[in-house]
């Protein structure tokens, strides 16, 4: 049958299958072997799954589970990540003493575990083969590609794992070790981006490192396709992204809230932005009055397709200056005059960090090491009883793809 | 569009045998497709007959004969249709929808299986 059936029609039917079908479809044959292999067919399936209808959305969920010890990545459905019926649907609602069951079930259900205690409305991805078990730390996600790395000292040396890893093909690669040496007695901030380089079909990884606190820093870059990292001799920002700042990627580029200290010893918050196609650095303006805040307790985030502001207070101990509760949004890209102040969040004194967003408007966010809930209208908080180390959550859009696929084993 | 090439593949002579299967199927799509637009839940129950009255080889036929006629929404339903009907089946039941059989090497396709066994754990039953 499939004689007569052109390939072109062989990719259309292929394309709808998820991974794990196309991993097995690759032992049919040996020309259904090579075809899903080709880095076009890799691409039709990806362009594929990224035009879906929003309700066929994901998104994927990280954080340390402290019971299991180790780090957990869970999928969700990317309109209402965590229900607020997860936990009563399980309820009898016959029995007689269900009123009493309510009224204890935030009791219950911590005992139990939490949310990941009970079975549905998630999928948990297996990580828990090598090399991705040991690392702690997610740079960023493009197109189903996760970039992880993780941080240990060797002798006098800080060293650094870099993993490439798609969950949907269960395939994960190590990243040869880049080449500045980072001596632990010496100052250093270093801060990581991740992206999809369309015009090069390129997945790179950008090493932004301020040695000794000198205000031009070291750059190097990694992609895949050279599997190997250079130095970058594009001029980098004279602004300093504080150690262990978070990145965001959108439109092609990565964005990290840094300062820039303007000489008079007074400091200005700036956007530094990594053009991954270009290999440029440039600046984007903060919203006016956040510009001279001397501890701004902001970081960067994507809200709606939007580039955002959003509060990160910290931890307890390390907590300077005034707390932040706004969200701002870039309503135009790259026009300062259209940064808005969207909303406060009010969830009380003790707002640590903003995980993220969800499509029906809610805001997920850390308070006393717990996650919640928060609808902006009605500001009304929901508790899905996740607890982790506030560094330690991550959440971003998923897509299933086979990004890696025909990448070899090894470096 | 659609009715010029129509016309032009009834009057191909190759596909004469074929004529009937895609008169009957083929050609009243674009209505069906119509009447049924608004409720997805007709579109499955249809899917699931398409499925269970045509026979794989139909299948084919169909899917070239909406391949010639640069049918698109035809070509769309048919192939979504295959994708469903062999999502989480057994690499066998693959082969036989398609009528391939294997080529590998003695020994290849069981190195392949043990590689990614991950991706076996809950396939149908043939």
């Amino acid at each position: 049958m499939s004689d007569y059936l052109p390939n072109e029609v062989i990719i259309d039917i292929l394309k709808r299958l998820p991974a794990d079908s196309l991993i097995r479809c690759r032992c049919v044959c040996k020309s259904w072997y090579s075809l899903i292999s080709t880095p076009h067919f890799i691409t039709t399936h990806l362009n594929f799954n990224l035009s879906k209808p929003k309700t066929q959305h994901q998104l994927l969920f990280c954080h340390y589970d402290h019971n299991l010890d180790k780090h957990r990545i869970t999928l969700h459905s990317s309109n209402d990540p965590f229900p607020r019926n997860h936990f009563s649907k399980y309820l009898n609602y016959s029995d007689p003493a269900i009123h009493m069951r309510l009224l204890c079930l935030d009791l219950e259900v911590e005992d139990k575990g939490g949310f990941f205690a009970y079975p549905s409305d998630f999928v948990e991805l297996d990580c828990s083969y090598e090399p991705i078990n040991q690392i702690s730390t997610i740079v960023g996600s493009s197109n189903g590609l996760l970039c992880l790395t993780h941080r240990y000292r060797n002798d006098s040396q800080y060293q650094y794992l870099y993993v490439l890893w798609n969950p949907s093909i269960h395939k994960a690669i190590s990243l040869p070790v880049p080449d500045l040496r980072l001596n632990s007695i010496r100052h250093y901030a270093l801060s990581h981006g991740f992206g999809y380089d369309p015009a090069t079909d390129d997945y790179k990884l950008v090493r932004v490192v301020y040695v000794d606190g000198s205000v031009l820093p070291q750059v190097e870059m990694y992609t895949l396709r050279s599997g190997g990292w250079r130095y970058l001799t594009a001029y980098g920002p004279a602004n300093v992204i504080a150690d262990l700042t978070l990145s965001v990627f959108m439109n092609g580029v990565v964005h990290w809230l840094a300062q820039t200290p303007n000489g008079e010893g007074n400091i200005r918050n700036v956007i530094v932005v990594f053009d991954i196609g270009h290999e440029v650095f440039d600046e984007i303006s903060v919203p006016k009055s956040l510009e001279g805040m001397e501890h701004l307790n902001m970081e960067v985030a994507v809200v709606d397709g939007l580039l955002a502001l959003v509060p990160c207070n910290g931890n307890e101990w390390e907590l300077e200056g005034e707390e932040s509760y706004s969200i701002w949004v870039m309503r135009e890209y790259g026009v300062v005059e259209s940064w808005t102040k969207l909303f406060d969040i009010d969830v009380g004194v003790g707002l640590r960090r903003v995980v993220g967003f969800t499509k029906n408007g809610e805001v997920l966010v850390i308070k006393g090491g717990k996650l919640l809930s928060y609808e902006p209208s009605s500001q009304e908080i929901f508790n899905p009883h996740i607890r982790s180390r506030t560094e330690s959550f991550y959440l971003n859009t998923y897509v299933e793809s086979l990004v890696l696929l025909n990448v070899a084993d090894g470096e | 569009m659609k009715f010029c090439t129509v016309k032009q593949y009834f009057d191909d002579e190759n596909n004469n045998n074929v004529t009937n299967g895609i008169a009957t199927t083929v050609i009243p799509l674009p209505n069906k497709h119509l009447k049924i637009k608004a409720n997805n839940k007709e579109m499955e129950q249809y899917e699931q007959e398409l499925l269970r009255n045509v026979m794989p080889q139909e299948l084919t036929k169909l899917i070239l004969a909406a391949n010639y006629l640069n049918f698109k929404e035809a070509l769309d339903f048919f192939c979504r249709t295959v994708a469903n009907a062999i999502q989480n089946k057994s690499v066998d039941y693959v082969r036989k929808f398609f009528g391939l059989e294997s080529d590998f090497e003695p020994g290849e396709e069981e190195k392949l299986c043990k590689e990614f066994a991950w991706s076996f754990e809950g396939v149908d039953e043939d």
